[in-house]
């Protein structure tokens, strides 16, 4: 059986469904454009580890580059359990928003 | 463009290899598209340090990721506090290394504490009046020496025309002999009226001078302070109105000041004082002329108004008086004001901000070392930690763990350091040179609390910064790798060998500098005084009242107390004089060569004089070069002569004879007295030993006679005959006090005591540092050594000579050493730049001094090695490979 996962847990997870090669600084990216909300390189890995821990996430590293010092990127992909868990806490969502979202102005 | 490089350390310090990679690699990118994109980079460094400490905070926040354990919530505190104790445990359970970093840090802190006491007092501390530092000197000197004198005339002129100020006074130290209730000699001043509001001060018992009691005939009043009032008087409220004797003459008291008032003017430019009186000059009347410079002048600047303009408006107004009357200025003259606090601190401003910079050395030492032991301890304990990590605990808990522990040391140390601290304190002050101003207010304070404070957090600061940088906390993934086996990354081993380089360094600085100060007051002892201080005992007697006006009066005393002394057994020689070498006097005439025949004052000649009886030159030992001394048919009915010492007679007469000549001295009422010149006789030094004497005059008693006397004896059993010359002194003169009973040769040390206190604790701060250096060394060898047990072991058995093995240990720490050296003979310019003005007759890096610190740190050097080298060619080859 799948985690319940967190909100931030959640936004990570879009973020890395969404693209291609996602890794650090995208996946920050992404959460800013859409959101507008800052999330710090901290917070953002510590949650990757997180969720590579628990096999929701895998990651491979990728090559080194000079405009990272010579350091390697790391990429993910969201694993199946991963979309499993991810679908889940999204059917919770949008079961609770059912009939409540228009009081909030939202369609 | 980098990001900065610290923030990068920190990362990869604080965060094991996989997210440091990451992260490090994320913000680098992001770091140089911004600024790609034309954001500032100073901004940019900014935001890389916000996000690292965030990373950083976020890794110690979080739990390892195979956490084991689903530990309950728990508050901050009970978290913390829960830390603490087990760190408190830990730390205990290896008391090793707790007493190697707490003993060190807490004898630095404590030496620290003390010299900062003392700093504070003095230095730091503002002066307790109302606006300490709108309080200035004013005088009039050569520019770039001390507040000088100023004549009563000019004091007028500048309080009436100068607007920069809202208060002008002036002073003159006055010493009278209170004799009755008792009889003792006072310390006091004479001051204008408007003093004691200028201050800011108002009598706690009574009231101030009056504008009409500063006159010639109505200043027969004073006021008394605290102490006084309590000791001579015993605290009668009933004092005010009472008639005191002051030198036989009677006075009224008017006010008693508030115990809370110190005198800091008093301090500044006499001594503290404890009874003042009104100046009562007339203007006009004698020694009210502008060349009579033997007056003090204090002011208050007006709030807004800066001691440059203030400063600015007296001298262009002193330019004016030149112009004016140019025959009583000195054209090297100009009028200036100091502060009275920088006055105050102005003579130990110096050797106290050399001390304190030492003993921040040697702080930086203490901190090193303790830092490079928790190196040392995180290194150890990797295995335990990576168990710790594997059973849940988190990286924060980990690192915070880090964080306590070096508080707890450091904040052990700082206690134990401030219970040292105090102590040393006392000692400082029971022990200090009497020339320390304020030394009674040196003592503990919160501004000594909050120093403590500081030095123990950002010493716990450096103790658990420099293993994160170092990458010593690293988190290591995986438990069971095996313990002790593990090499020492070279990032850890290179910040211990970094610390132990400046140690050396620093080590080495200070013991430059402190063999530096101690040749100096080696070379200013060693300065001949031009008298023989042997045996040879000083007293100050003081002949004061209107009897003692009469010259006749002070002559018989001192013809019969001089042929009474000398003749007790035991008695050598006995002669009085004006004033003696280094008695803190500063007694100058000024006149002209009578063959220059003038009275421009370009031409005129300033003697030291010295009023003596015939036997002074005896007693004293100073040299007769040629002619006659001072004799006892020099009589006042006989032709005036005076004998000069070498300095005058080189100045005033180069190339021609002395004898014979005549200098012409102003007598006061217009009168003239001419004396001739009939002996020369050795220079002393009379204000300071490191100061080249000036032209000196001796005159017979007789014919200038001065009722300000020192007794000089010489006796090899002064103890012993002093009963009797006090009891010869009070048969002639019951009201004469006795003061100051000393022997020549104290003062002679007194001269060099700020020196020589200096020069002391920098010795012992020089030792302390050395010692400590020596132990940083000698841990980091032993340690470097028990982690290469093994690989000696095995040298050994594959027949590797002992010499090689040494040669393996001792490169190593030589070439620390070396380098260490290196940089402190670098550094010690700086430093010993600092002490030039505390220097005589030594360079700043001299070449003994230079030496000793050198062999000091080579002995160090040795002393560090030899256990560990010892051990390591000791290895027995089936120890080493049982080894785990």
């Amino acid at each position: 059986m799948a985690d319940w996962l967190g909100e931030f847990e959640q936004l990570v997870l879009f973020a890395v469904l969404q693209q291609d090669e996602p890794y650090g600084v995208t996946i920050r990216d992404v959460i800013e454009e859409r959101t507008g909300r800052r999330a710090s390189a901290g917070s953002v890995y510590t949650t990757l580890e997180r969720l590579e821990a628990r096999g929701l996430v895998s990651s491979h590293w990728g090559e080194p580059t000079a405009e990272r010092g010579g350091k390697r990127k790391r990429f993910y992909r969201v694993k199946p359990a991963g979309r499993e868990a991810l679908a889940k806490s999204w059917r919770a969502v949008r079961a609770m928003a059912r009939g409540a979202a228009p009081k909030l102005g939202e369609p | 463009m980098r990001p900065p490089h610290l923030a990068r350390r920190l990362l990869d310090g604080c965060l094991d290899a996989d997210a440091a990679e990451a992260i490090g690699g994320d913000l680098t990118e992001e770091f140089q598209r911004r600024i790609a994109r034309g954001r500032s980079p100073l901004w940019m460094r900014v935001w890389f340090w916000r996000q690292t400490v965030v990373a950083v905070a976020w890794r110690w926040r979080a739990p390892a990721p195979r956490s084991l354990a689903g530990a309950g919530r728990r508050t901050m505190v009970e978290t913390l506090w829960t830390e603490a104790r087990q760190t408190f445990r830990a730390v205990r359970r290896s008391p090793g290394f707790a007493l190697g970093a707490i003993v060190p840090l807490a004898l630095a802190i404590g030496l620290a504490t003390s010299v900062f006491a003392v700093v504070h007092a003095v230095l730091l501390r503002p002066l307790p009046i109302p606006r300490p530092d709108r309080l200035v000197a004013v005088g009039e000197q050569p520019a770039g020496e001390s507040i000088g004198n100023i004549g009563f005339q000019t004091f007028l002129d500048f309080r009436d025309q100068a607007t920069s100020f809202d208060g002008f006074a002036a002073i003159r130290g006055w010493s009278p002999t209170l004799t009755s209730p008792a009889t003792v000699r006072l310390n006091g001043m004479r001051v204008t009226s408007g003093y004691f509001s200028m201050l800011g001060i108002k009598p706690a018992l009574g009231r101030d001078f009056t504008v009409d009691e500063d006159t010639p005939e109505t200043r027969r009043v004073a006021i008394l302070s605290d102490a006084l009032w309590r000791r001579e008087f015993g605290s009668d409220p009933g004092v005010v109105d009472r008639v005191i004797k002051l030198n036989e003459v009677e006075y009224r008291v008017v006010g008693v000041l508030p115990a809370s008032f110190e005198d800091v003017v008093g301090t500044a430019r006499y001594s503290p004082s404890e009874i003042w009186s009104p100046l009562g000059y007339k203007a006009g009347a004698d020694s009210t002329c502008r060349g009579c410079r033997h007056l003090r002048a204090v002011a208050s600047i007006k709030p807004g108004v800066t001691e440059v303009a203030a400063n600015q408006e007296l001298r262009s107004l002193q330019a004016s008086y030149m112009k004016q009357f140019p025959a009583d200025y000195d054209a090297e003259d100009v009028a200036a004001v100091e502060r009275i606090s920088s006055v105050i601190a102005r003579p130990l401003a110096r050797p106290l901000y050399v001390l304190f910079t030492a003993v921040m050395l040697v702080l930086t030492i203490a901190a090193a070392n303790a830092a490079s032991l928790m190196v040392a301890r995180a290194a150890d304990q990797e295995h335990e930690r990576a168990l710790r990590a594997a059973l849940g605990a988190s990286r924060g808990q980990l690192m915070r763990q880090r964080g306590i522990e070096a508080l707890i040391v450091a904040g052990g140390a700082g206690a134990v350091g401030l219970g040292i601290g105090l102590a040393l304190t006392s000692w400082l002050v029971a022990h200090a040179p009497t020339t320390i101003p304020r030394a009674e207010l040196v003592g503990v304070n919160y501004s000594v609390l909050l120093f403590v404070l500081a030095a123990v957090v950002l010493t716990a600061g450096i103790m658990a910064m420099l293993p994160a940088l170092s990458g010593a906390l690293r988190p290591i993934g995986r438990a069971g790798s095996t313990p002790g086996r593990a090499t020492d990354t070279r990032a850890r081993v290179r910040a211990r060998e970094g610390l132990i380089v400046v140690d050396v360094a620093i080590a080495l600085m200070l013991a430059v500098g402190a063999g530096a100060m101690v040749r100096s007051v080696e070379r200013l002892l060693a300065v001949d005084t031009g008298f023989n201080p042997a045996d040879v005992y000083q007293m100050g007697l003081s002949g004061v009242g209107p009897r003692w006006n009469e010259d006749e009066v002070v002559r018989a005393f001192q013809r019969d107390l001089v042929a009474r002394v000398r003749q007790l057994p035991g008695v050598e020689g006995a002669a009085i004089a004006g004033q003696i070498p280094l008695g803190g006097n500063y007694d100058t005439r000024g006149g002209y060569l009578e063959e220059r025949q003038t009275d421009r004052s370009e031409d005129s000649v300033d003697f030291q004089r010295y009023s003596v009886t015939p036997d002074y030159l005896n007693v004293m030992g100073i040299p007769l070069k040629r002619g006659r001394g001072i004799a006892d048919a020099d009589r006042g009915n006989s032709p005036l002569v005076m004998v000069i010492n070498e300095t005058a007679a080189r100045k005033f007469w180069p190339d021609q004879d002395p004898i014979g000549r005549r200098v012409v001295f102003p007598a006061g009422g217009g009168k003239k007295k001419t004396l001739t010149v009939v002996g020369i006789v050795g220079d002393v030094r009379h204000y300071q030993l490191d100061e080249p004497p000036d032209p000196q005059m001796y005159l017979p008693q007789e014919q200038m006679t001065d009722s300000s006397m020192t007794l000089v004896v010489k006796s090899p059993r002064f103890a012993d005959v002093l009963p009797a010359i006090r009891e010869e002194v009070r048969a002639l003169g019951p009201d004469v006090p006795i003061f100051g009973v000393a022997p020549m040769a104290s003062l002679i040390a007194d001269s060099a005591a700020t020196r020589r206190f200096t020069a002391a604790l920098l010795g012992v701060f020089a030792v302390v540092a050395v010692l400590m250096t020596a132990a940083g060394l000698y841990g980091l060898v032993a340690y470097a050594v028990s982690r290469r047990t093994r690989e000696f072991g095995i040298r050994l058995a594959l027949g590797a000579p002992k010499g090689r093995i040494r040669r393996l240990v001792i490169a190593r720490g030589a070439l620390l050493t070396a380098a260490g050296g290196a940089l402190g003979l670098l550094l010690s310019m700086p430093l010993t730049r600092l002490l030039r003005d505390q220097l005589y007759e030594t360079s700043a890096l001299d070449t003994a001094a230079v030496a000793v610190g050198l062999l000091a740190l080579i002995a160090t050097s040795a002393l560090a090695h030899a256990v560990p080298v010892a051990r390591a060619t000791s290895v027995s080859p089936t120890v080493a490979l049982r080894g785990e």
